[in-house]
């Protein structure tokens, strides 16, 4: 049987020790964030970091997890590898593909000012529009080089620093907090 | 007795964990998959196709039928293929000539070649010297035709035995033991009783190709909801 934390260890990041939709720390008020609240994307990340960017990248950068690996373990594992054709690969909405003169199996870099990574074209109509998707954990030999972690930044939400409780409440990048556009470089 | 599959594809997830146990249990070299899973209609893996109303999305392993009426074993000039006492379609790969009709008389696609001895194959994608996998120790029927041997040699055709090794022991195939998701039953088709023939007996299950006359033994449970 599963049970609730209990109380004293809960306390430590949260004070009544139980799910918390107010919270009055001074964090939390100044960002206007003591309540459940929607903010729009890249606001205060991208947005706020270089004001220039917007509309000049128009995809949000997802890194998912992979079906083929557990993070970056087993990206050298030559069955996963083989599973996925050795290629590492770009999800996209079939419309935002159109739009940039993309087809599947098209060899695509995603990029934005601080890198870029590559990889063929896998058009999923069922992904939502805005979004490319990139699998995380491939290794740099995989991709010329290059690094997918490169169009990222280490934006840290504010509240997140408010406690320390490792794995559980910790500062901690903002991976998908990214914008970038993508590009056909070649084709397959 | 007449071994037989059911997978139930409404509980399929399409993790391939079937296909690596299989590649893993079985020895089999780079390149070569006894097992796979698609999604049927899609170029890619866990990517909807496009469907009558919308999309689609399911997964379908394939591996041998073990037909009843097998092409295969029609074609092999030598016998090298043939039905054994359980139903179970199998290759002696000391009676091979690696002449390959059976790949172009085989409907579902399931049976590969090997081009060159293992150790070879093995080397040149990367392995560690002396990296071995997979049931370790040959196998051979009754009759001492040796249907399992983890490193095959060059020239012969492989495909799934229902994991002869295992099923002669009482076990299950390994992909029926490793299914997280519980999708796949495996039994006694002669067996009115068997946890497969009851299922078949509430849910009609359909068979790949079924129009070709093939009599599979391995049968689909049709997902409901695409």
């Amino acid at each position: 049987m599963s049970r609730p934390a209990p109380l004293e260890a809960a306390a430590k990041f949260i004070k009544s020790g139980r799910i918390e939709f107010y919270r009055e720390e001074e964090t939390f008020r100044r960002s206007g964030e003591s309540l459940p609240t929607h903010k729009r994307p890249f606001a205060e990340s991208e947005y706020a970091l270089n004001p220039s960017v917007r509309g000049k990248y128009r995809l949000a950068y997802i890194t998912r997890n992979s079906l083929y690996r557990i993070h970056s373990n087993h990206s050298n594992n030559l069955w996963m590898n083989e599973l996925e054709d050795y290629r590492p690969k770009v999800f996209l909405n079939p419309t935002d593909a159109a739009e940039r003169g993309i087809k599947d199996g098209d060899l695509v870099e995603l990029y934005n000012d601080r890198g870029r990574v590559r990889g063929q074209a896998v058009l999923d109509p069922g992904q939502g529009p805005g979004i490319a998707i990139f699998e995380q954990g491939w290794w740099s030999r995989y991709l010329e080089g290059d690094s997918y972690n490169a169009l990222t930044y280490p934006f840290i939400k504010p509240t997140n620093e408010v406690y320390f409780v490792p794995g559980i409440w910790a500062p901690n990048t903002a991976w998908n907090e990214a914008l970038c556009d993508a590009r056909k470089v070649g084709e397959r | 007795m007449r071994y037989g599959m059911v997978i139930d594809l409404d509980l399929c997830v399409g993790c391939r964990t079937c296909a690596v146990v299989c590649k893993e249990h079985n020895a089999q070299a780079p390149g070569t998959w006894w097992n796979r899973v698609f999604t049927p209609g899609s170029k890619y893996h866990q990517i909807p196709a496009e469907a009558e109303g919308g999309f689609s999305m399911y997964y379908l392993p394939v591996s041998c039928m073990h037909c009843e009426n097998a092409p295969c074993e029609k074609v092999c000039p030598v016998g090298a293929t043939y039905t054994d006492e359980r139903g179970r379609v199998l290759i002696d790969y000391e009676r091979c000539i690696g002449c390959r009709y059976c790949l172009s008389a085989c409907p579902y696609g399931v049976r590969q070649f090997n081009w060159e001895d293992p150790k070879g194959a093995k080397a040149r994608a990367g392995y560690q010297e002396g990296y071995s996998y997979g049931y370790p120790f040959p196998h051979r029927d009754k009759e001492g035709r040796l249907v399992y041997t983890p490193d095959r040699p060059k020239g012969v055709v492989e495909k799934c035995t229902f994991c002869v090794q295992y099923t002669d022991k009482g076990e299950e195939p390994i992909c029926v033991q490793s299914c997280p998701a519980g999708a796949r039953l495996f039994g006694d088709l002669d067996d009115p009783n068997s946890r497969i023939n009851q299922v078949l007996r509430k849910e009609k299950g359909e068979r790949l190709l079924e129009e070709l006359g093939t009599k599979p033994k391995v049968f689909y449970l049709p997902p409901k909801r695409k």
